[in-house]
């Protein structure tokens, strides 16, 4: 309760530290709007505002900007030069002179700070108290890339950049419909973020979208930089070690979801999106799955079951059988064990910390390493301290060959997040297993089932299509069944409307 | 409430420092890996262990001892204060019985912690030795495994080839508990290597009765599993019988298949097994000439003479015996109740009277790849 | 009037549920029941015992179909009245309580014979009352998504038996009925036991979507169950002999003691382990008609703290005393009374007089 409390106040006081500004309206005094802005940027270096005469306009005119935040030829070439040239005025108004494809006129200071700060040119006219907001956005970005962590080998090469406006169009190249709907919304009070919702209008179930749109409408917050942070603000459960919301950089798997009913939202200035309702499911699966052949994606698939189960399980099994019920194991296999455990000073438990511990380290140290170091570190650490662990006698070799098992099998899970749950549960369950054993694994194990069953993402169950059941789903789950068999969006990410393709089985022959 | 869950967390936490308790680390364990129970001259208990040493400083990857005790779990705690970690039990592979005590009847009451304690191994081989057990636990031949493993693979691959039974104690309780069979195990000897004899023939109060070679335990095995790993019987044919030649007339074959019938009936008293036993068989070898196309029905009739003179022989070796290795109790309780309800508490007796015969059925399917 | 709208069971978790509450301790020991009363004729009696079960699964749906909205402890209050429906919910509650307390203390005695046997029983029982909370905590749907995964996490178990095959022989279940009916029926007895848990249905009904497939769900749960106790007698008679099966405790578990692999050994360890599932599917329905009873009676809506308090109880029971195994007997002898109370006795003698009362009475008080 107190926790609470405390956490409530600080949001309450958090807002009210930003100063609002009443929609002042503008003036009809140029001089007296070009104060008033000045008085609003103070310190702002690469504010620009540019007075000029126009034979277009009755008496003077400016355009203010900031600087890095547009795009420069286009003021020069599209507004400016139209604009400056001594021309007859004749019947034409002075958008008609420029050319520029958006443009709205804004009438108090508010919108106007802020279109200022999205990268719009204002331009003020002497007696007139309206703002033309000339759509000028030329911040700078970066080029579009293939998206590092989703590598696809088939699939697109294109993932999201930092530009939101950039990623719907992304989006829209894969599904040019017009029941493709977003809704915006602005969060954040310092420096406010807009966030878009993308879905299908007559897919998605209102309920479900309704939940979205309420959670992300309750934000209170200065402002948000990433993806990742707007998702641990709406997630259903913070405590679940899973990730909810499925964050993925690349547009068309952000678009295949959406055609399974699911909504996907994006953050400007963050080059991933989050896709939800997620289901467990979900996160094994990977693009590339629908582009290779069906048996050779469910071949994968269940590969990827495995590794999961592997690299939860596999350190604890090993504690457990090695320290409770060494009867389970073969008999050559346990003269071997025990032969090489026999140098080890360490409990089992330790051991296998020991090694987790120094794969977690070398993994976190590669990462944000660059490539050819990194891949340095990832050697000396696999290959020289593997090796000269087990000759010094301080972990067994069994113990490293189980280690490296589990590590390959967390990177064979396609979503990261999902792998980094998977590594901090593999630590719940040794210290399990170092307690009680196999019985200490499956108590995890029913734990961690009781977990799954109730955990929901947006209201839907996220343990769907395995709790509850929903066999119709299991078409794309363990195995890929072939394209053509799955007719029907799936169940799991609750849709209005089911049917995804007609009879497209192929015949051969044209029969 | 959140407060109770602290609390209920933090009590969790300290009893579950008491939740290594059952924990003990393979390197601290002493892994029996054969275990023997046999009598020595003053007719002590003796048992025995046989464990691998993990250690590398130790010469010898073994160690054995042998201690005086009066039950198994007794035992234990003599091997524990000798041995260099924690005995035990889950891993037994073989387990040996002196030969001297199967002299004496219910024995197998030694064997009760083997069963009541469910950590137990049940998939041990029992084993008979024929000597001192001492001789057996200190062999140590430079050119085998250790021996428990050893022996585990001598009486594995014996069974495969049916020269033997491979009786685990699982089964073995089963045979001794059973009223309707007696139970077999493997005879094994120390011979400057560990020989395997046959199959020892228990009765049912687990006094020794009786060795099968390994021709007698072939016929067993074919009629209780009908076909379990393979067969090969090489038989004399009298085709001319001539003592003095070298070479003799002697025919080897394969079982491929094989399926048995036993008819009950009761009359008189007596219990009537009639055993129909259809073979299908590959010739191996044939030392003698022999017309195979011509006379093949010859052939099969020669065998199946062979056949049932020997059945017959090992019946009756059985019946005098006192044992009942083939379970023809288990026929008299299917098909005859009634009169095996008289007689089950002494089927050994009512077995002696019984009369069996045999019927083999033999169909040759191949003769090799020459004529 | 659908107050239990929220919790609404899909017809599979229907039928897991009454089946996963019907398979858990019986099984382990009914082989051996079965074989010192009616010998290896003992598996008739499990098709006797499935009959009947099944009779009182219907007469209970018959009852229920009366008053789809309410459970029997809502019926029990509009028949008795306030206070004396209040003392049947508080026998009803106490009957579950039973039930549940029988397969814990279970749970914690095979473990402590089985795997752990120096770990003190109430440690064990602390440590499986985490994840009981975590999903009971949850009420009624995730019980019920809870036991459907549990069915398909657990069907590998019968197959894996079934690599015992070899070692057993069908004669000894010859002759077939050897000693007469008798026997057989005298049997019948002991499979009560193991057939209990469609009296849930009490409990489930109001919660069933689809109320049209109550009768055929409650049948096919306990058609499930026969199946598995067959499939498991079956076994155990052929792999035991019939001299040997009355000395094991629990014969099942003795079962999976000889299979064995290459590459694993000692399967009865890993097999207990995960029996520890199906243990927990006939432990958590109970448990939580225990406490949903009791906050019920109490006017409460949340039943979590009566859980939290329940099994907070039974750890500290277990703590201060750790039943032995005649009080274990003891035990489940009480619950098979009650359970011929509760699931026999009771729509045997309700039906007649709803049935009479049928309509009107519902009506009048509603």
């Amino acid at each position: 309760m107190t926790l609470r409390g405390w956490l409530r106040r600080k949001r309450v006081s958090a807002k009210d530290r930003i100063q609002s500004f009443p929609a002042r309206p503008l003036s009809n005094s140029l001089s007296e709007n070009i104060a008033e802005l000045q008085n609003i940027f103070t310190l702002t270096p690469d504010l620009v505002i540019r007075t000029f005469e126009s034979s277009f306009v009755e008496g003077t005119a400016a355009i203010v900007y900031l600087t890095g935040l547009v795009d420069k030829n286009s003021i020069n070439n599209n507004i400016l030069r139209p604009l400056l040239k001594q021309q007859a005025r004749g019947d034409a108004k002075i958008l008609d002179r420029i050319s520029v494809g958006e443009v709205t006129v804004a009438y108090d200071f508010a919108t106007v700070e802020k279109e200022i700060f999205e990268g719009s040119c204002i331009m003020l006219v002497e007696g007139r108290n309206e703002a033309f907001v000339l759509e000028t956005h030329g911040w700078p970005q970066r080029a579009i890339e293939e998206p590092q962590l989703e590598a696809a080998l088939k699939g697109a090469h294109q993932g999201f950049v930092e530009t939101a406006i950039q990623n719907i169009a992304l989006i829209r190249r894969y599904l040019p419909n017009r029941e493709l709907k977003i809704k915006e919304f602005l969060v954040g009070d310092r420096g406010a973020t807009r966030v878009s919702v993308l879905y299908l209008r007559d897919v998605v179930h209102p309920e479900v979208l309704q939940e979205m749109e309420d959670r992300i409408k309750l934000i209170r917050i200065d402002t948000i930089l990433n993806s990742g942070e707007l998702a641990e603000l709406i997630e259903d459960n913070p405590f679940s070690p899973f990730p909810q919301f499925m964050v993925t950089e690349r547009p068309d798997s952000a678009a295949s979801h959406i055609l399974q009913g699911k909504i996907v939202v994006m953050v400007d200035r963050s080059p991933s999106v989050l896709v939800g309702p997620a289901t467990f499911s979900a996160f094994f699966q990977s693009v590339d799955d629908y582009s290779t052949r069906w048996l050779v994606a469910t071949f994968i698939r269940m590969l990827r079951g495995m590794a999961f189960l592997i690299a939860t399980f596999l350190p604890a099994v090993y504690i457990a059988l090695i320290s409770f019920n060494y009867e389970v194991i073969p008999l050559d296999l346990i003269l071997s064990v025990g032969e090489s455990r026999e140098r080890v000073p360490f409990p089992p438990l330790l051991e296998a910390m020991i090694m987790e511990l120094t794969l977690e380290m070398l993994r976190e140290a590669g990462v944000r390493l660059p490539a050819p170091i990194g891949q340095t570190v990832g050697i000396v650490g696999g290959i020289v301290i593997g090796q000269a662990v087990v000759q010094a006698g301080v972990v067994s070799n069994i113990m490293v060959i189980v280690v490296a098992f589990t590590a390959i099998s967390s990177f064979i899970i396609p979503n990261s997040d999902m792998g980094a749950a998977v590594r901090l549960l593999r630590f719940l369950m040794m210290g399990l297993a170092a307690l009680f054993g196999i019985v200490g694994i499956i108590v995890g194990l029913m734990g961690l089932i009781g977990h799954l069953i109730q955990l929901e993402s947006l209201g839907v169950p996220y343990g769907s299509p395995l709790a509850p059941v929903r066999f119709s789903d299991w078409k794309d789950f363990f195995v890929r069944l072939p394209l053509w068999s799955m007719k029907d969006r799936p169940v799991s990410s609750r849709v209005i409307q089911s049917k995804r393709q007609g009879d497209n089985r192929p015949r051969g022959d044209g029969k | 409430m959140r407060l109770y869950g602290r609390i209920l967390l933090l009590f969790c936490m300290v009893v579950s420092l008491t939740g290594c308790v059952d924990q003990i680390i393979l390197e601290d364990a002493t892994i029996t890996l054969m275990t023997g129970i046999d009598l020595n001259e003053k007719n002590e208990l003796i048992f025995y262990l046989s464990s691998p040493v993990f250690s590398r400083e130790a010469r010898l990857n073994e160690e054995e001892y042998g201690v005086k005790a009066d039950s198994m779990r007794q035992a234990r705690g003599r091997f524990d204060e000798m041995a260099t970690a924690l005995t035990l039990s889950g891993k037994i592979q073989v387990f040996v019985i002196g030969k001297k005590l199967l002299e004496h009847p219910h024995w197998f009451q030694l064997m009760d912690v083997m069963f009541r304690d469910a950590r137990f191994s049940v998939n041990a081989r029992v084993v008979v030795f024929d000597g001192p057990l001492a001789e057996l636990f200190a062999f140590d031949p430079i050119d085998k495994p250790r021996l428990p493993l050893h022996l585990t693979k001598l009486i594995d691959t014996a069974n495969q080839r049916n020269l033997t039974v491979k009786t685990r104690v699982q089964e073995f309780h089963r045979q001794m508990v059973e009223k309707g069979e007696t139970a077999v195990l493997t005879e094994i000897k120390l011979d400057r290597a560990v020989k395997i004899m046959g199959t020892a023939l228990l009765r049912h109060d687990g006094t020794y009765a009786g060795l099968l070679e390994s021709r007698d335990t072939m016929l067993l095995q074919m009629f209780l599993h009908e076909r379990e790993g393979e067969t090969s019987m090489t038989i004399p044919l009298p085709i001319q019988d001539d003592r003095k030649k070298i070479v003799k007339d002697r025919l080897s074959f394969f079982l491929r298949g094989t399926n048995r019938d036993v008819k009950v009936s009761y009359r008189n008293n007596q219990f009537r097994f009639d055993v129909k036993l259809r073979l299908l068989v590959d010739i191996a070898e044939r030392q003698f000439p022999f017309d195979m196309e011509k006379d093949y029905k010859k052939m099969q009739k020669m065998i199946v003479e062979e056949l049932r003179k020997e059945f017959t022989r090992l019946v009756k070796k059985c019946q005098e015996n006192g044992t009942d290795p083939f379970g023809f109790g288990v026929y008299a309780r299917a098909y005859e109740y009634e009169a095996w309800k008289k007689v089950q508490d002494d089927w050994a007796a009512a077995f002696a009277k019984a009369d069996v015969r045999f019927v083999p059925e033999v169909s040759i399917k191949s003769n090799g790849v020459i004529k | 009037m659908k107050r239990y709208a929220f919790n609404e069971l899909t017809v599979f978790q229907y039928i897991f549920l009454i089946h996963g509450a019907q398979v858990g301790i019986g099984v382990l020991s009914m082989p051996r029941e079965l074989a010192e009363v009616a010998g290896t004729d003992g598996w008739i009696s499990i098709i006797l015992g499935w009959a009947l079960a099944v009779i009182a699964s219907l007469l209970i749906i018959s009852i229920m179909k009366r008053y789809p909205d309410k459970t029997i402890n809502d019926l029990l209050t509009l028949f008795f009245g306030k206070w004396l429906g209040k003392a049947c919910i508080v026998l009803i509650a106490l009957y579950c309580a039973v039930a549940a307390v029988t397969v814990i203390t279970h749970t914690a005695a095979i473990i402590n014979s089985w795997i752990l046997s120096r770990t003190p029983g109430y440690v064990v029982t602390i440590f499986l009352a985490i994840p009981c909370y975590m999903i009971i905590q949850g009420g009624l749907r995730v019980l019920g998504r809870y036991a459907e995964l549990i069915f398909y996490m657990t069907l590998w178990m019968p197959v894996v038996l079934m690599t015992a095959m070899p070692h057993t022989k069908w004669l000894y279940l010859l002759p077939i009925v050897k000693e007469g009916l008798g026997p057989i029926v005298t049997g019948t007895k002991s499979t009560i036991l193991s057939f209990l848990g469609f009296e849930l249905a009490f409990f489930l009904y109001p919660f069933l979507q689809r109320k049209q497939y109550a009768s055929l769900g409650i049948i096919v749960a306990n058609t499930l169950s026969m199946l598995i106790f067959l499939h498991i007698t079956l076994f155990s008679y052929t792999f035991f002999s019939p001299d040997e099966i009355t000395q094991y405790t629990w014969p099942t578990l003795n079962l999976w003691k000889v299979i064995e692999y290459r590459f694993l050994e000692r399967m009865d360890i890993i097999f207990l382990a995960f029996y520890l599932f199906y243990l927990s599917t006939t432990s958590f329905p109970y448990l939580y008609f225990t406490v949903f009873s009791t906050s019920q009676m109490m006017g409460t809506v949340d039943h979590r703290k009566h859980l939290a308090i329940f099994l907070l109880l039974i750890v500290l029971a277990l703590w201060l005393y750790t039943p032995n195994f005649i009080d274990l007997k003891k035990l489940t002898e009480l619950w098979s009374f009650g359970g011929i109370v509760f699931g026999y006795a009771l729509p045997a003698l309700a039906v007649v007089p709803i049935w009479l009362l049928r309509r009107p009475s519902e009506e009048r008080k509603a």
